[in-house]
């Protein structure tokens, strides 16, 4: 085995063990609640947003099937990326940012509009309904 | 070399895998907000078509993907005319939006007049 040789595999055991230790920790924080994702597809006013959740969809998508055709490969090897796919996330990635620019000029035209900042985020953030919401008020 | 090769794939199972399953977990059980996915959130008329279709579109063309990605053993070719679908399903859904924007707007704008012309 050559010095190179050494190295190539030394980096390669560095960057395993190294993404294999923060893969771990994101997913047992996130599944412990530590890292919050329940606002992950929504909007700055707290209702979910189209645009983030398709986003989501195709990132996860284009994830899943790049990962499962590099692992059926022998030796395994990283697949040609056709120009579809990138114009697929383009069409994705461009609906989220435009989507992004209307909502917030539309803020900031009606916080202009009634002199008061837009409103913040509810404070439940789960679409479950909160025990005693719909409780009719007690005389 | 065939340790670590099997290693890093376990690892990028285990990733997406968790990832994914948290997601759809959190997704159903309500712990990821989806409130107001599909309402039409400046005129509050209830569901709003522009969003379902595109919701419809997205979701039937991740599953197309998905099956020829099986199918073929490869990134699949996306025919131009599904590209053409998906960009205008979206321009749709940011058309309504733009258009709800400028109602809105044009709504204050009137109201204003109608203010300042009552206090005059």
């Amino acid at each position: 085995m050559t010095k190179y040789e050494i190295l190539g595999l030394t980096i390669g055991w560095i960057l395993t063990v190294f993404i294999g230790l923060l893969a771990l920790i994101i997913v047992w924080k996130i599944a412990k609640g530590d890292i919050d994702i329940n606002y992950l597809i929504s909007d700055e006013l707290g209702y979910a947003s189209l645009s983030r959740f398709q986003f989501l969809v195709f990132t996860f998508v284009v994830a899943m099937s790049l990962f499962y055709l590099i692992v059926i490969g022998t030796p395994p090897q990283y697949p040609i990326v056709p120009k579809e796919i990138l114009a697929l996330l383009g069409i994705s990635g461009g609906s989220y940012v435009l989507s992004k620019g209307i909502q917030s000029s539309r803020d900031v035209g009606i916080s202009e509009a009634t002199k008061q900042p837009p409103k913040e985020a509810p404070e439940q953030p789960t679409n479950t309904p909160v025990i005693g919401d719909d409780e009719p008020e007690k005389p | 070399m065939e340790t670590l090769s099997t290693i890093v794939r376990y690892e990028a199972l285990f990733l997406l895998t968790g990832l994914a399953l948290i997601l759809i977990y959190r997704l159903f059980t309500g712990q990821i907000n989806t409130k107001g996915l599909l309402d039409d959130k400046i005129h509050k008329r209830g569901i709003s078509p522009s969003r379902l279709q595109a919701l419809i579109v997205t979701m039937l063309i991740a599953i197309y993907y998905v099956v020829k990605v099986m199918e073929t053993q490869k990134l699949p070719n996306i025919p131009s005319e599904y590209l053409w679908a998906l960009g205008g399903s979206h321009s749709f859904y940011l058309g309504a939006k733009v258009y709800g924007l400028l109602a809105s707007k044009f709504e204050l704008a009137a109201a204003r007049m109608l203010k300042g012309s009552v206090k005059q």
